[in-house]
C-alpha cells in the first residue's frame, strides 16, 4: 500500500513539475535577473518541494511555495556570494543574462527591494494570488502583505520615472 | 493615495517582462529531481547517525572495490553538468562557471580533482608545469570540434555578454595521476579586454603555485 502511495505521489509531483516549471522559472528570473541562476534555484526549490511533497502538495498553490523557496535560496546564495567577493572578485551574474527582458530598469528596481517585498510582488502580482493566499504562503498577516505590496510599488514607481512619464503621456 | 492605478502599472510592467521571456522546458527530468531529494535524505540520515558513521564508513570501505573512491554522480545544472558513466568515465560539460565551489565538490565526488575559480583567471606558474592527459582525458572545446587529448585550453576576449562555453570532457578518474588536478577559471565574458583570457583550463601538479588575476594576457 505504501509503495502505491509513493508511486502516486511521484506521479502527482511529476505532473506538477511539468506544468509549473515554466511559470516558476519566469517569475524567479524576474526576481533574480539571471536565467542560469534562476534555473538552478528553481531546480533546488523543486527538489525541496519533493522532499516535503506531502505538505507542499496539499497547498492550494504549490507554485507559490516553490517560488518562495527559490527566492529564499537566492538570499542564501547571495550571502555566500558576497563573502566570496573579497577572495575571488566575484562579479555579478547580470553580465551573463541572456534575456533582453531582464535588463530593464523595472527588473533592476525589483532586485533592489528587500526580499519580503520581492516575495510579495512575486506572489501577488506575478503569480496573481489574492492577499489571503499570499499571506498564508508567506506566513504573514494580510495587512502585512498589503503594506509590503504598497511599499514595493512605491519603490518601483519611484525607480522608474521614465516609465511613469511615458505612461502619463499615453 | 490611490493605490489601484499604481498597482496596475507595476503589475502590467512586471507581467510584460515575465511574458517577454522565452518559453522554456525543464532540462532536468522530474525523476532526477526526485532522485536528488532521495540522495539528500540519505546523506542527512547518514550525517545524523553520528558515531555510527565510522562503522558505516568501514563497511563501505570493505564493500567498495579497492582503489575506487569515486561515487556515481549525476548533477545537471544550467551552467554545467557532471555524469559518471557505466564504464567508469566521467562526462563533464561546462557552459558557464557558475557555483564554482559546488562544481569543485561535485567533480571531487566523481573522482576528478579540480580547482575552480570564477571572476579571476588562474594559471599555474610556468607553462612547463603542464602534465599530459593522454589516455584519460578527451576534450571538446566546441559543438563542432572532435574530442582530442589536451592539457591546456583557453578562449580569449572580448566576448559578447551571455556568451556560453561548449566545453566537454570525458575523463577516466582511475587513470588520473595522484598529485595532479584540473585548474578551471573564467571571468564574465562582457568585460574581457581583447586577447585576454575569458576562460581557461589546464592540468597541472597540485603543488604548483598558482597566479590569479582579473585580467590575463593569452
Amino acid at each position: 500500500m505504501r509503495v502505491v502511495g509513493v508511486e502516486q505521489d511521484q506521479r502527482e509531483f511529476a505532473e506538477f513539475y511539468a506544468a509549473a516549471w515554466d511559470d516558476c522559472l519566469r517569475i524567479v528570473m524576474v526576481g533574480v535577473g539571471d536565467r542560469a541562476l534562476a534555473e538552478d534555484l528553481v531546480a533546488e526549490a523543486f527538489t525541496r518541494a519533493w522532499a516535503s511533497w506531502r505538505k507542499v502538495g496539499g497547498f492550494a498553490e504549490p507554485r507559490a511555495w516553490v517560488i518562495r523557496c527559490a527566492l529564499n535560496a537566492h538570499v542564501s546564495w547571495w550571502r555566500r556570494h558576497r563573502r566570496e567577493v573579497a577572495l575571488g572578485s566575484h562579479d555579478t551574474t547580470a553580465a551573463t543574462s541572456q534575456d533582453p527582458g531582464l535588463d530593464t530598469s523595472l527588473v533592476a528596481a525589483l532586485r533592489r527591494l528587500p526580499v519580503r517585498q520581492r516575495q510579495v510582488i512575486a506572489l501577488r502580482l506575478l503569480l496573481d494570488l489574492d492577499t489571503a493566499t499570499t499571506a498564508e504562503m508567506l506566513g504573514m498577516s494580510g495587512s502585512t502583505v498589503t503594506t509590503h505590496l504598497h511599499r514595493a510599488c512605491v519603490a518601483l514607481r519611484r525607480d522608474i520615472p521614465a516609465r511613469n512619464d511615458q505612461e502619463r503621456v499615453q | 493615495m490611490n493605490d489601484d492605478p499604481m498597482l496596475a502599472d507595476v503589475r502590467d510592467g512586471l507581467a510584460e517582462v515575465r511574458d517577454s521571456l522565452a518559453k522554456a522546458h525543464p532540462h532536468i527530468p522530474a525523476s532526477e529531481i526526485i532522485a536528488r531529494a532521495s540522495r539528500r535524505r540519505v546523506r542527512r540520515g547518514l550525517a545524523s547517525a553520528g558515531a555510527a558513521c565510522a562503522a558505516i564508513g568501514l563497511t563501505l570501505g570493505l564493500v567498495l572495490p579497492s582503489g575506487s573512491q569515486a561515487r556515481p554522480v549525476h548533477v545537471h545544472l544550467a551552467a554545467w553538468s557532471v555524469d559518471t558513466n557505466p564504464n567508469g568515465t566521467v562526462t563533464f560539460d561546462l557552459r558557464q562557471v557558475s557555483q564554482p565551489a559546488r562544481l569543485q565538490n561535485v567533480l571531487a565526488e566523481a573522482g576528478v580533482p579540480a580547482k575552480v575559480r570564477w571572476g579571476k583567471i588562474c594559471l599555474a606558474r610556468g607553462r612547463h608545469v603542464l602534465l599530459s592527459t593522454e589516455g584519460f582525458v578527451k576534450f571538446s572545446p566546441s559543438k563542432t570540434w572532435q574530442d582530442q587529448p589536451a592539457s591546456f585550453f583557453g578562449v580569449t576576449g572580448p566576448g559578447r555578454g551571455g556568451q556560453l562555453l561548449y566545453w566537454s570532457w570525458t575523463i577516466n578518474p582511475a587513470m588520473i595521476p595522484s598529485g595532479a588536478r584540473f585548474m578551471i577559471s573564467a571571468v564574465p565574458p562582457g568585460r574581457v579586454p581583447r586577447n585576454d583570457y575569458q576562460a581557461v583550463w589546464e592540468f597541472v601538479p597540485t603543488s604548483a603555485p598558482v597566479a590569479c588575476a582579473r585580467s590575463m594576457k593569452s
